[in-house]
């Protein structure tokens, strides 16, 4: 490695780029389009001719897409808060507390996670008509947290494994209960597990589409994806690709700045200097 | 000041008996410390007095009551853990009001004896730190002022210097030995560090295999080892050990032959060896077991005794005291402890000693001590 000549790392570097561009060019697209208007939107330039915000005015003006914005907001929101809490509560005694089929009960929870959303997709149709929940937000909610619980609760479970057992012990000895043992010891020091888990679970909820489609009927309870999608233009037959990819810019912005903001939590190691030296 | 009382308790993971059948009593201000080899069941052993683990069977009573099935926190323990425990996203100072904030002491009460403790071992300056801005020394200290904010009735410390440098360890224990003193509590300490069980114990308690081979006080386990294990175990250098033939029994003393040929004749009465049933018979292997302090250079010595010759095969100069391990013709090896002023030695150097009758230790087959009491007589030389 040491001696690697100028040309293998050329090689090297090119084949980086061609992997970035790969990767990045589709959002490039995307941002590039909703920058076009008119028909320039169907040329090829890799940069507008004239900048135009004018996709974005339309999109902002339009009232039901407010309304599936915070239908979005509402409905992720909502799954990570409560996928959270049942996770986490789920994990402690799936990873702290011993009982007789603690590991079959883990099994199933991580089968669950590997059945494609289509095949539950009729049974969970019939759920929400009997909860009386279908084209309501709930709807989405509790059908995305089958989708969420299963991989909060599994990767939660494996980092609360981690905890040294002696930090539990220290406080039982100390007098905690297991909920003030859950709430001051361990949710701290899994504080950037919490939150990398919690991302996962809003941009899985953020992004859904099935189950959103199918659960709802009118812009009451749309969410962003559906709502795009479902963008039309002047006739039936135009599609508005500016307003689509404009909206599309715009819906990615929150996760963009969510992941900013937590980045630096998202650390490890917090639990170095707690047991041995 | 607690009393402790062991009742028969046994602990099993599944199949497995980790603790079979301890019954244990203490009481006072003493310290208690168990040693045993690793895995022999101590830390289980503490972990049933504090409550940690339930015994499978039998009972732990604290100050007289049946504490089964109280939780450690009604128990009046602390514990200090071999790996600390702090909690790693707290303070130093929450780190030690944790408990007493549990147990809804007022915020004054908390500072003033969250400062008292902290006074006592030097870590005052250290109140505002997190644990991973500590050395290993400073967050032992740590855990120990967790433990000692609560006022307990007990102390329980598993193995707490055990992860310090050989130089940090010495100057903990010497600590230890002063909060002891300063605290009056009950005290079970669990090591594995033989000068540290000396020194901080009132009571030795050794246990091989979750059983207890024996319990006194340091001296009279270092003098009276009730059997091999506990002879070998406590002593460092460790107390050497020589098979030999029972050759004559008689009224005042017992004729050995060891396999290189010498013969040995041990003080011993009637009575003292009728004790062990069933007696001794001739021809019998046993065996001697002398500490390296009690092996002789002067082959002129007029004292009874064996003298065996054979080869230095390593010398270990600790500069106040040297030890010299030296080989039989054999195969065995005698080590034996020189003191400053004496010559020392050079490897391969023939040397003729002394294993003086009077101090010998004498193991029936099964490994079992047979006590005598002009050994104790000759002890003070
Ligand atoms: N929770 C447990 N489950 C199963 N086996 C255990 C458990 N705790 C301890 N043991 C076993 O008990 C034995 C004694 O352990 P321990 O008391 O920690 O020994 P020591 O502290 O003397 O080194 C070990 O063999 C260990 O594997
Ligand atoms: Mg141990």
């Amino acid at each position: 490695m040491a001696r690697s000549s100028p040309l293998r790392r050329l090689g090297f570097g090119l084949f980086c780029s061609i992997i970035v561009v790969l990767c990045l060019f589709p959002f490039y697209w995307a941002m590039v389009s909703s920058l076009k208007s008119g028909t320039e939107i169907f040329a090829t330039d890799l940069w507008p001719k004239a900048l135009t915000f004018q996709n974005y005015g339309t999109i902002l003006q339009d009232a039901s897409f407010g309304r599936s914005f915070l239908n979005s907001t509402l409905v992720a929101l909502s799954t990570v808060g409560m996928a959270l809490l049942l996770s986490i509560t789920a994990s402690f005694a799936l990873a702290r507390i011993p009982f007789r089929g603690r590991k079959r009960i883990l099994l199933a929870i991580l089968s669950v996670t590997m059945f494609p959303q289509v095949a539950v997709l009729s049974g969970m149709f019939e759920l929400v008509r009997f909860f009386g929940l279908y084209n309501h937000c709930s709807a989405l909610i509790l059908s995305y947290m089958t989708i969420t619980v299963p991989f909060t609760a599994w990767t939660l479970t494996n980092f609360m494994r981690e905890i040294p057992k002696e930090l539990e012990e220290a406080a039982i000895i100390d007098g905690a209960s297991y909920l003030t043992i859950l709430v001051k010891i361990f949710l701290p020091i899994l504080s950037p597990a919490l939150v990398t888990t919690g991302l996962l679970a809003f941009i899985a909820a953020w992004n859904e589409f099935l189950f959103a489609l199918t659960f709802t009927l009118t812009n009451q309870a749309r969410t962003v994806p559906v709502a795009i999608s479902l963008l039309s233009g002047a006739s039936q037959h135009e599609l508005p690709w500016g307003n689509i990819m404009a909206a599309s810019v715009l819906v990615t912005l929150p996760l963009v700045v969510l992941v900013v903001i937590f980045q630096r939590r998202i650390i490890s190691g917090l639990t170095v200097g707690a047991v041995k030296g | 000041m607690s009393t402790i009382a062991l009742k028969n308790v046994t602990k099993s993971f599944r199949d497995h008996q980790i603790i079979s059948g301890i019954d244990l009593e203490l009481s006072g201000n003493a310290c208690t410390v168990l040693v045993g080899p690793s895995g022999c069941g101590k830390s289980t052993l503490l972990r049933l007095i504090c409550g940690l683990e339930e015994p499978t069977t039998g009972e732990v009573h604290i100050d007289g009551r049946c504490v089964n099935t109280l939780p450690p926190v009604e128990r009046g323990i602390a514990m200090v853990f071999q790996s600390y425990a702090l909690y790693p996203h707290m303070t130093v100072f929450d780190n030690m009001a944790f408990a007493l904030k549990i147990s809804g002491c007022s915020k004054t009460d908390i500072a003033q004896r969250v400062h008292k403790a902290a006074k006592t071992l030097n870590v005052e300056h250290l109140l505002d730190r997190k644990p991973k801005e500590l050395s290993g020394g400073q967050r032992q200290r740590v855990a120990i002022g967790r433990a000692i904010v609560r006022h307990p009735k007990i102390f329980l410390f598993d193995e707490p210097l055990s992860n310090l440098d050989a130089a940090l360890r010495v100057k903990m224990r010497h600590e230890l030995a002063r909060l002891k003193a300063e605290l009056k509590t009950t005290m079970i300490y669990v090591t594995h560090d033989q000068s540290e069980a000396m020194t901080l114990a009132d009571t030795i308690v050794v246990m091989r295999d979750g059983r207890i081979e024996q319990a006194g006080t340091p001296l009279s386990l270092y003098h009276h080892p009730e059997n091999l294990f506990v002879a070998g175990f406590i002593g460092s250098p460790t107390m050497n050990f020589l098979k030999a033939i029972v050759e004559k029994i008689q009224s005042q003393y017992l004729v050995l032959r060891f396999d290189s040929g010498e013969t040995l004749s041990i003080p011993i009465t009637r009575a003292e060896l009728s004790a062990r049933k069933p007696s001794l018979s001739l021809g019998e292997t046993i065996t001697v077991g002398i500490r390296p302090e009690d092996i002789k250079e002067e082959v002129s010595s007029t004292e009874d005794g064996a003298i065996f010759s054979g080869k230095v095969s390593l010398v270990e100069n600790l500069g106040n005291e040297t030890h010299v391990w030296v080989t039989l013709p054999g195969g065995a090896t005698l080590n034996l402890r020189q003191a400053k002023k004496d010559v020392p030695h050079a490897l391969g150097q023939e040397v003729a000693l002394l294993v003086r009758a009077a101090r010998c230790h004498i193991f029936d087959p099964q490994g079992k001590a047979i006590q005598r009491t002009q050994k104790e007589a000759a002890c003070s030389p």
